[in-house]
């Protein structure tokens, strides 16, 4: 990395920061908070690693995404007797054994060019068939579930990012934060209407709201969480404005939820808002009838939201590396029910997309010849290694603290 | 200590404000007097009575949606269409009007909450909507949707054992979570595990194995299109045997929901997740032993557990004084019920909710809304804010073409007329009880709104705010002086402390 790309850099956090923070100024509150904090340098590790930054977007389908038809076996005489009139046999065929759902024609298309991983059979030990339960593993990283207190990435926050002071380091999309982003000291922010994301009012009613809120901490944990809440919602609302309006779209992209989300999040990328993580998440893969149509149509809105999402990154012109992974809950079970649809399974695959990535599959196909005693998929890779692998690669960390333990890394990436 | 009743003597206002409060959506001062003269004993059962009268007086018929049942029947009629045009275009005009159906539903349950004669039941069945839930999303069909929550409004006070069997043979239920489509020959769990897991025993109390035979003790139910009534499929259900935690037998969906009403795990379950409803969110173990015991005992009757609860001296301790997260829906009804203003018109108020993140007939998941801290965020409490400067006539015909107007715009009434209607609603006088001076009027206010005091820098802002050329200056008969008001009481439903109760 150069010197010239590093404190070009830190400009450009200052700029974005001072931008948000103009109006709390005035207010007094904000100095002593944090602008010591940015006059230091920005942490070693995260800038100073990459050439380009790393900008993670967590894209969580929600459900339970059959995973054995998002990426269909190839070849194999178990699946189509086991799948019966469910199984997909006109889907991409990308090598001899594993193939892809006929709806993910972008994510082909990203196959083709080496900018699409896919880590097969991505799962952990003693499966957990609640949806809840297994989210909160997801979560957490932890197989205790919320025994733990902070998510994942709101320990790489606490750890890496609260120092840089920018209050959008982690931002999800909607009204709430999930489990994963739950941290000690650097908090997620939540955005679900951008242009709407300002507090309402006069200048002077602003003003002594400010003041009324921020002045003194709070003596009880709920009202201090509240009053953060605020002030981190202020700290931030200015810069994630400005960026969303900003934005220009250079890709089309469809009409759905997702394509929405991920175009705001296009938008607060190339608006410079360095956040460096997003988080966003889909629902309705819980696919225990009709899978056939409700999967199909899923994948199909999930295939081109993502590729409109990457096209467009592309076109920005980003300083950043963008990379979106894409995972789920659980997989679904080998055997249909009886409704067309499929119960609560286990491992599934996990899809790592962006131009920094190292495309081809990972991890191994899961052997449909050896299933558990519940007759449900045995993981191969454990999902801990693939945030190792964000974590030591893409951030430049040590996986080991935040993960709890020593976790491999795979290739999908470069350090 | 936790055998024990609150009893007459030391019974304070704040006591009667805090039950308001927490066994519906709180009310005005005229209430928390009346409640506080009944006594402990007394207010409580005036509250959980069948007619509380601690609405505001307005009774409705749920007309809305008469129209519901004709719906559902041109939906049965659907299937016996010959043409696909003509399927296509009965589909598009039957959802079109689910929409409708659903939307004026939940304007009409939101009003009730706000001034319907039982505020306490109603809270009740939004509980029970946030524990059995469904979702319009999924169950696409508003009639049944709408029977459901119907039936958390007129039985969600009773008992337990009977909404436990209801709720398994509920058109919208069966429908959200396949049990209309669980067959012998190759069963679907949904329901099986969700039922368990969320509905009676909550996880690490029933094994997988469990799960796998219960559900084809659920097979054969389905759904009368023309009567909309579950009914019962012989030739789909499984009759051989099955063994149910440690029960074996030819069982049946009955038979396995009784298994469940006798785990010991059950009670604990749903006295746990009323306490964090009602009382706190941390609640004591014994405490949560005792209740489970006596509910378990009682058969499952709900409104004495309820009783025990407001009844019992842990309910009233320090510690559970605004200790809960209010839910968008507690946050605006209960706004509206402090400030004596009446619903406002369109569809204000269900958007409003869906703004904060609590969408009626669209929980997120199967488990519901999560609750407690997960109401707010950075945006939430924003938000909360502006549905606040909403409610106290901020929108302006200028502000509605703005950029922020266009992105909130399906949360407002377009019409401008109504705007002004409930602009002028609340009252500043009323609000401020006619005070003389700032301090008076911001304490009133401050009185009226929060659980707890607010700090002394935050008092200091808002007398300030008011009185922009100092306390003598003050005249709430003055129009400025009057907007001021409105504005501090914007900001008095912006404070963590009004998000709390």
């Amino acid at each position: 990395m150069t010197h010239e790309h590093d404190s070009h850099r830190i400009d450009t956090t200052r700029r974005t920061f001072l931008r948000g923070a103009s109006a709390l100024v005035a207010t007094g509150w904000l100095a002593q908070q944090s602008f010591a904090a940015l006059n230091q340098q920005a942490p070693q590790g995260l800038t100073g690693h990459r050439e380009r930054p790393l900008v993670l977007v967590m894209l969580e389908l929600t459900g339970g995404n059959d995973g054995l038809n998002a990426m269909p076996p190839q070849n194999n005489d178990i699946y189509r007797r086991e799948r019966g009139d469910l199984a997909i046999t006109d889907g991409f065929q990308l090598t001899e054994t594993a193939g892809l759902h006929p709806e993910l024609k972008g994510l082909h298309r990203l196959y083709g060019d080496g900018k699409l991983a896919i880590i097969e059979g991505v799962g952990y030990p003693d499966p957990q068939r609640s949806h809840f339960v297994s989210r909160d593993i997801w979560h957490t990283a932890d197989q205790g579930g919320r025994t733990r207190d902070t998510g994942w990435l709101g320990r790489l926050a606490d750890a890496h990012f609260v120092e840089s002071g920018n209050p959008n380091s982690v931002l999800s999309l909607g009204t709430r934060v999930p489990y994963s982003c739950k941290a000690d000291h650097c908090r997620a922010v939540a955005v679900s209407r951008p242009a709407a994301f300002r507090v309402l009012g006069n200048d002077k009613l602003v003003e002594t709201l400010d003041t009324a809120i921020a002045a003194e901490a709070a003596s009880d944990r709920a009202r201090e969480f509240l009053r953060r809440s605020y002030m981190d919602a202020r700290r931030s609302s200015e810069a994630v404005r400005n960026a969303a309006q900003n934005h220009k779209p250079q890709a089309d992209y469809p009409k759905s939820e997702l394509a929405d989300d991920l175009r705001l999040i296009a938008g607060l990328i190339s608006g410079g808002l360095d956040t460096r993580v997003f988080t966003v998440n889909m629902s309705g893969f819980d696919t225990h009838s009709k899978q056939a149509a409700r999967q199909a149509k899923l994948l199909n809105e999930l295939d081109g939201a993502l590729s409109a999402f990457l096209a467009d990154i592309e076109k920005q012109n980003s300083e950043n590396d963008v990379v979106v992974l894409v995972h789920s809950e659980f997989g679904r079970r080998v055997t249909p029910n009886g409704s067309g649809g499929t119960d609560h399974g286990t491992a599934g695959p996990v899809f790592v997309a962006g131009h920094a990535v190292h495309g081809g599959l990972y991890g191994a196909q899961p052997d449909l010849g050896n299933l558990d005693e519940r007759g449900d998929i045995r993981f191969t890779t454990d999902f801990r290694s693939v945030y190792a692998t964000i974590l030591e690669k893409g951030y430049g960390v040590a996986s080991e603290p935040l993960l709890g333990g020593p976790w491999n890394s795979l290739g999908f990436l470069d350090t | 200590m936790f055998g024990t009743t609150m009893q007459d003597e030391g019974w304070t206002l704040a006591d009667a404000r805090h039950l308001l409060d927490r066994a519906c959506f709180g009310g005005t001062p005229a209430m928390i007097q009346r409640l506080h003269i009944l006594g402990p004993e007394g207010a409580v059962d005036e509250l959980l009575g069948h007619s509380s009268g601690f609405g505001n007086g307005a009774t409705s018929s749920p007309e809305s949606y008469s129209a519901l049942a004709h719906r559902r029947l041109a939906r049965a009629a659907e299937g016996n269409l010959q043409s696909d045009d003509a399927r296509k275009s009965l589909k598009k005009m039957t959802s079109k009007n689910d929409r409708k159906q659903a939307d004026t539903y939940r304007e009409f349950w939101l009003s009730q909450m706000a001034q319907g004669v039982h505020p306490v039941g109603e809270k009740m069945a939004l509980f029970w909507h946030g524990h059995f839930t469904s979702s319009i999303r999924d169950v696409k069909d508003s009639y049944a949707m709408v029977q459901q929550i119907e039936m958390y409004r007129e039985k969600g006070l009773g008992s337990f054992s009977s909404l436990l069997h209801d709720i398994t043979l509920d058109p919208a239920m069966l429908a959200y979570l396949n049990n209309d489509k669980n067959k012998k020959k190759a069963p679907n769990e949904n329901y099986a595990r969700e039922v368990m897991e969320l509905f009676t025993l909550g996880t690490g109390n029933y094994t997988e194995q469990d799960v796998v035979e219960a559900a084809r003790a659920f097979t054969g139910w389905r759904t009368n299109k023309e009567t909309g009534v579950a009914r019962f499929a012989k030739r789909r259900h499984d009759p051989s045997t099955k063994t149910v935690l440690g029960r074996t037998g030819n069982l049946g969906a009955s038979d396995v929901l009784d298994i469940l009403l006798e785990q010991p795990a059950t009670a604990p379950f749903l006295v746990r997740k009323f306490l964090n409803f009602y009382a706190t969110p941390e609640p004591d173990e014994a405490w949560v032993a005792e209740l489970s015991t006596s509910f378990r005992d009682s058969g499952y009757a709900i409104r004495p557990l309820l009783r025990k609860i407001f009844l019992s001296p842990a309910f009233y301790a320090r510690n559970t004084r605004a200790a809960l997260f209010k839910s968008p829906v507690d946050f605006l009804v209960s706004t509206l019920r402090r400030l004596e203003i009446p619903p406002p018109p369109g569809r204000f108020m269900a958007s409003a909710c869906d703004l904060l993140g609590q969408k009626l007939l669209e929980p997120p998941n199967v488990k519901g809304w999560e609750g407690g801290e997960a109401w707010i965020s950075s945006s939430t409490i924003m938000l909360r804010a502006n549905v606040a400067w909403m409610l106290m006539g901020g929108i302006d015909k200028q502000w509605l073409r703005s950029d922020e107007g266009r992105a909130l715009r399906k949360f407002i009434p377009q019409d401008a007329r109504e705007l002004r209607h409930w602009i002028a609603a609340p009252d500043p006088v009323l609000l401020t009880e006619g005070a003389p001076d700032p301090e008076t009027a911001i304490d009133a206010v401050c009185n009226r709104l929060l659980p707890v005091a607010p700090s002394s820098t935050t008092r200091n802002r808002l007398c300030e705010y008011i009185a922009p050329f100092g306390p003598d200056a003050y005249r709430i008969t003055e129009p400025q002086t009057a907007r001021l008001v409105l504005d501090a009481v914007h900001m008095t439903l912006s404070l963590p402390e009004y998000q709390l109760t």
